[in-house]
This record gives C-alpha cells, structure tokens and sequence, in this order.
C-alpha cells in the first residue's frame, strides 16, 4: 500500500503508535491527558485544546484533568472560572520522573541515549547540599546534607553522608 | 505564546514527538502544530528527510522521527528536555514582571 517513495514505518514503532508511554499501563483517558502534558509541559492548554489534542471527550478530559490536578502535575493558571487555563507544574517530581519513562520507552527501542542525557542535564539543576569542612592540616571533609523527608522518615532528618575525604 | 521565538517551538515540537514515542499521525501532528502556532509545512517540510519525515502506517501517514539525537539537540539548546525548579522559577519571575 506504499505510495512510491514513502516509507513504511518500521513495525517496532508501528506497535506503539499512539499508546501512552509504549502502551506499558495500558491506554485510557486519564493516560492520554497525562501522555500530552509530559510529552509538552512548557505549553498552556484550554480544555478545548485538550480534547482536540488528545481526541477525547469532554468528560474523558475532564476526568483526565481532575486526577492531574489531583497529584500535582497540572495546575489552573487561570482565575476565571469557566475558562479554566492549565499548565504542567514544573516542580512536579512525578512529571520530571515520567518524562524519563518516556525517553526510556523511546531509548530501548531504538537504542538512542535520551534518557541518559535527561538524566545527567536534570542532575545539573539540583541543588546540592553540600558542605565542604576542613580536617587536619591539608585535608578536607565533604558532606552532602540528606533531605528532609518528613515525619514518616524523620531518622534521615538532618543525617549526614560524607561522600568524599581528601 | 507569542513571545517565543520560532526555534523554541519548533524545539518543543521535537520534543513532543520524542516524548510520545518519536512518531504520531499527520493529523495529530498537524493539531499539534496549530496549537503551537506552526505551520507543517514551515516546520517538518524545512528539515531534511533523513531527520524527521513522513512514513506509512496502515496507508496512514505519519510523521516519524528518525534522527533522536538531532531531536535531542535542540532540546538541550532550547531547554525543553526535561522539566526541572529552574524553569517553574523563571516562569514565576515573567509573570511576576508582567
């Protein structure tokens, strides 16, 4: 069925077309809400161009919205009610941890590198506490401050990890 | 978003299309675009073929992603790669400012 001079697509990719994330948690509404938002988080979208781009229904993309909104990831920029204006929460680790799911999905199908350097280039925008003590005469002590991950894990609060001595 | 420059959002197409597995319908691409405020022919028409181009999927067409490193590229150049602090506080400050 090839017209001349176009290329099939190649069936590896044929097999995902259109499947959020590879297909890997299976394909429903909220997912493709999800899938346009990761797949574009430095865009604002109206509920109309959600459904446009995602090709759902009202209710589909309403619910898609309300789960999103509900863990973090999107935000109503708009203080207009009944044009609500949603744009990606860029803090959302849940987001940042989905486009690499995304590169991943991408990476071990055709062997490119993307996850890798996200990976890397997201690791130069992390603020590290780093505390860097002097020792003895001539050397130094490096300590990296663990997080604060509240009340559930309060034995790491305010725990040291010493990642180097020189 | 008409204060972006036409190569940020040509970036950020690239990286919608990586993002949702380095191809998607036309159609889909073309809504895509429009949303973005790009034209297809001003934007996957002007890249080589080799690069980005339109294959066939059961007599559908769609547009492909071949060069993932190419796509990659411009992600890094354009910051549209992976959503990080920086960038929700950089958002902050515009709107502050506006």
């Amino acid at each position: 069925m090839s017209s001349p001079g176009r290329k099939d697509l190649p069936k590896s990719i044929e097999a995902v077309l259109d499947k959020p994330f590879d297909g890997l948690f299976g394909d429903t509404a909220e997912l493709r809400v999800l899938q346009e938002i990761v797949a574009d988080p430095y865009s604002n979208y109206t509920h109309r161009e959600l459904m446009d781009l995602t090709g759902l229904s009202d209710p589909s993309v309403r619910r898609g919205i309300r789960v999103l909104i509900d863990h973090g990831i999107i935000r109503n920029m708009s203080s207009a009610r009944r044009s609500p204006l949603y744009r990606a929460n860029l803090d959302s680790k849940k987001l940042t941890a989905l486009t690499f799911l995304s590169y991943a999905s991408l990476d071990e199908r055709t062997g490119s590198l993307s996850m890798d350097d996200a990976v890397r280039r997201y690791c130069d925008y992390i603020p590290l506490n780093v505390e860097v003590l002097p020792l003895a005469e001539g050397s130094t002590l490096v300590r990296y401050k663990l997080p604060d991950y509240g009340k559930a894990s309060s034995k790491a609060k305010g725990s040291q990890a010493i990642i180097g001595e020189a | 978003m008409a204060d972006e420059d036409e190569y940020r959002l040509r970036a950020k197409f690239l990286g919608w299309l990586k993002r949702n597995g380095g191809a998607k319908h036309l159609t889909t691409c073309e809504k895509k675009l429009r949303h973005l405020g790009l034209e297809v022919d001003s934007t996957i028409g002007l890249w080589e073929q080799d690069r980005i181009t339109i294959a066939l999927s059961r007599g559908d067409k769609v547009v492909w992603l071949k060069d993932i490193e190419w796509a990659d590229e411009w992600a890094k150049m354009h910051d549209v790669e992976v959503p990080h602090h920086a960038q929700s506080q950089y958002l902050l400050t515009k709107e502050k400012l506006r």
